[in-house]
């Protein structure tokens, strides 16, 4: 194996680490961290059915971001979806050998990319021109939509123009990854360049702004039935919170027949 | 008869939206709360000299113990959805009332002290120190939000500002800047028994004196107890 092929193998190994690891450490804070009240936003949701079709919507229609501002929307929208399709096609790369019929059916995906593109050029260009999101834009926002951008753009290159890249040898190099048993890769620079960018990414996952991902699942405002009324609500914590000021009224007030 | 003309402003589907006037609604913020209420509610009564150890420190115990605000400083991506939401925004035009940047007020310093990224490297994710004047900007601003929650039905992810300000207002208050409007009403209801800060003595006689002018006007001889067990309706003020 070539030297270059060592380090992109570690590097994989490396930052699909990182990503295991930090989501699992910060899945494991949201898991943990007790919430104490009951705060549903309307239009709340009165059943746990309910509570999971919202939460369907959100994550695959962007429900409140519709309502919010159709321009921010579109182009989320485009973009994170054309990302699940091609996400979706990428896995003819992993799975070692001939692969089933079904991925015939996937090839058009691939057109995917350009929504996922226009999508990321859209937010980005928001990003500048609109004020309001100037002033609340930190270097790592622009950086982060630009890393985006040059993961799809170079994926772009590579199948809708002549600098294709050996895929047999891509396949070969990936699926390497998953039964260990590692290939050369291709050293077509935009190649090495998406590869890197993509590693990149895994590794930022649970240090970034990224981590919206797991984020809107464990959101209260999104997750909550509205049952208030119906049961009671409380944290381990306030519970306990109650009985020590039980205990203290019953010092100050004398016990209560 | 012709019915009366009134001249009613139209409510366009999309609102106009105001330009960005940075500072404008910069100040001191509400009056202070004093000692004397600050103690019943077991805050200190001025600043404390190691604020800014005290209020990292609360920062932390807030968010393991609200879900919402710890999820809600890990999700933000900032796509603007709530920035032309928040009416303390569209009223004043002060960016540090949009919802996001208000957030981000105490978002920063949560970065600065609690994530890898604030900790290495600040300036690439605008995590900033909190100092004098973010303390400052803490009180004015996490004040001029209603935590109406508007904001929140917006957001893709849900984020309440209101879980945020009322996070910020706690930190204030533990590191000795109460409000004092608030906090005063707190202090009685705690020391005195009623949001008024009326005595008891005082409470009797107005509930006696009402009962005789009841009993005056409708010949009814209506009661207000005061502190009795088994009374059919309880108010607490």
């Amino acid at each position: 194996m070539s030297t270059l092929s060592i380090i992109f193998t570690a590097l994989f190994y490396i930052s699909l680490f990182v990503f295991i690891v930090g989501m699992g450490k910060k899945i494991y804070q949201f898991w943990i961290t007790p919430a104490p009240l009951k705060i549903p936003t309307a239009p709340t949701q009165l059943t746990q059915t309910g509570v999971v079709f919202r939460m369907i919507r959100e994550v695959t229609l962007f429900e409140s971001l519709f309502r919010s501002n159709k321009w921010i929307w579109l182009f989320g929208f485009l973009f994170h979806f054309g990302l699940l399709l091609v996400l979706v096609r990428h896995l003819r790369y992993f799975i070692p050998g001939d692969l089933p019929e079904i991925f015939l059916l996937m090839q058009p995906f691939k057109y995917a990319a350009f929504a996922m593109v226009i999508g990321l050029a859209g937010l980005l260009a928001r990003r500048i021109f609109v004020p309001r999101i100037r002033y609340i834009s930190a270097p790592s926002d622009y950086l982060m939509l630009l890393m985006l951008i040059v993961i799809g753009v170079s994926g772009v290159v590579m199948t809708f123009t002549d600098n294709h890249t050996d895929v047999m040898a891509v396949k070969a190099f990936a699926s390497g990854l998953v039964t260990f048993d590692w290939a050369n890769l291709p050293t077509e620079i935009h190649f090495l360049v998406h590869l890197f960018l993509v590693f990149v990414l895994l590794a930022v996952f649970p240090i970034s702004k990224l981590l919206h991902v797991p984020g809107v699942f464990f959101s209260p405002t999104r997750n909550q039935v509205d049952d208030a009324r119906k049961k009671r609500h409380i944290s381990p914590w306030a519970l306990q919170q109650e009985k020590e000021h039980a205990v203290k009224l019953e010092q100050t007030l004398g016990k209560d027949e | 008869m012709a019915a009366k003309e009134f001249d009613i402003p139209k409510l366009p589907t999309y609102i106009e939206i105001p330009e960005l006037n940075p500072g404008v609604m910069e100040g001191e913020g509400p009056f202070k709360s004093s000692e004397e209420f600050q103690n019943p509610l077991g805050f200190p009564g001025e600043k404390v000299d190691n604020w800014q150890e005290v209020a990292i420190a609360k920062m932390g115990e807030l968010k393991s113990k609200y879900r919402s605000v710890q999820v809600f400083l890990d999700s933000c991506v900032k796509c603007g959805a709530c920035t032309d939401k928040c009416h303390y925004f569209l009223g004043s035009s002060d960016p540090k009332n949009m919802p996001v940047a208000r957030q981000d007020l105490f978002r920063s310093v949560y970065r600065r002290h609690f994530t890898f990224a604030g900790k290495y490297f600040p300036k690439l994710v605008g995590a900033k120190e909190l100092d004098d004047d973010m303390l400052d900007d803490w009180y004015n601003y996490f004040h001029q939000c209603s935590q109406c929650r508007r904001c929140s039905v917006f957001c893709p992810y849900g984020i309440d500002t209101a879980e945020i300000s009322m996070a910020a207002r706690e930190v204030l208050d533990t590191v000795g800047l109460g409000q004092k409007y608030c906090n005063q009403i707190l202090g009685k209801a705690l020391t005195v028994g009623n949001n008024l800060g009326l005595p008891e003595p005082a409470l009797k006689d107005t509930l006696l004196d009402l009962e005789e002018e009841v009993e005056e006007d409708f010949e009814a001889p209506v009661k207000y107890p005061l502190d009795v067990k088994g009374s059919e309706i309880l108010l607490f003020c």
